[in-house]
C-alpha cells in the first residue's frame, strides 16, 4: 500500500476517472479522454521523477 | 462646419452598466441542487436524476477519502498566521459531511510520523476539490447550462 507508484497509479486512476465521468457523456470520448489522463499523470511522473533521479533531496542512505 | 454638425447623428446612449462577471442569481433549484451536492458527494446529481452519475461520483469522492484516511493524512484545521491552511481547510471541507464527521465525530486529525502522510493528505484534499467540481457541476446542469 506504501509504494509510492502503486499510490501514484490509484490517484491517476481517481482522478482520470472522475474528470472522464464529468467531462465526457460519449463512451468512445470517455475511453479516448481517460486514457490520455491516466498515461499522461503516469508518464508525466515517471518523467519527473527521471529528471530529478540525479539530484537526491538528502543525504545518501547509509550502507548497511 | 455647422451643417456637418447638425447632419451627425446624437451619440448613442451608453449601455447599460454591466461587468463580465455580471450572472443572474442562482434559482431555488440551483441552490438546492449545489447544497446536496456539497452535503453528501454526488447526492446533488441524483437530485438532478442522475443517480448512477452521481453514484459514481459519490464512490470515487469515498474512495480517494478513505485511502487517504488509511494512509493518516492531515485533516487540515484554520491556524492563526497561517494563511495556507485556511484555504487547505477550505479545500477539504468542501466534501461536506464527511469532512465534518472526521474532524467532529471521530476526531482525526492524521498522524505526521506516518509513512503515507504527505500522500494521505494529497488524497483528502483531492476529495474535497473534486466535491467542489461536482458542486459546481450540479450548478450548471441545474441551471440548463449543461447537459
Amino acid at each position: 500500500m506504501l509504494s509510492h507508484f502503486l499510490l501514484m497509479v490509484m490517484y491517476a486512476l481517481l482522478v482520470s476517472l472522475f474528470f472522464t465521468i464529468l467531462w465526457r457523456r460519449e463512451r468512445r470520448a470517455q475511453i479516448v479522454l481517460f486514457l490520455q489522463l491516466f498515461f499522461g499523470m503516469v508518464g508525466g511522473g515517471l518523467i519527473v521523477a527521471w529528471l530529478m533521479y540525479p539530484f537526491p533531496s538528502g543525504p545518501p542512505a547509509p550502507i548497511p | 462646419m455647422a451643417e456637418t454638425a447638425s447632419s451627425e447623428k446624437p451619440p448613442a446612449a451608453p449601455p447599460p452598466f454591466q461587468t463580465a462577471l455580471a450572472e443572474p442569481l442562482p434559482t431555488p433549484h440551483q441552490v438546492m441542487a449545489m447544497a446536496l451536492a456539497w452535503l453528501v458527494p454526488g447526492l446533488g446529481h441524483v437530485y438532478l436524476k442522475r443517480a448512477v452519475r452521481g453514484l459514481i461520483f459519490f464512490a470515487l469522492v469515498m474512495i480517494s477519502l478513505g485511502i487517504g484516511i488509511s494512509l493518516q493524512g492531515n485533516l487540515y484545521e484554520p491556524i492563526r498566521l497561517q494563511w495556507l491552511t485556511y484555504l487547505a481547510t477550505f479545500g477539504q471541507a468542501c466534501s461536506g459531511i464527511p469532512y465534518f464527521v472526521l474532524r467532529y465525530g471521530f476526531h482525526y486529525q492524521g498522524q505526521q510520523e506516518a509513512a503515507g502522510y504527505e500522500y494521505g493528505t494529497a488524497f483528502l484534499l483531492t476529495a474535497g476539490l473534486m466535491n467542489l467540481l461536482l458542486v459546481l457541476d450540479a450548478r450548471d446542469i441545474a441551471g440548463g447550462r449543461k447537459e
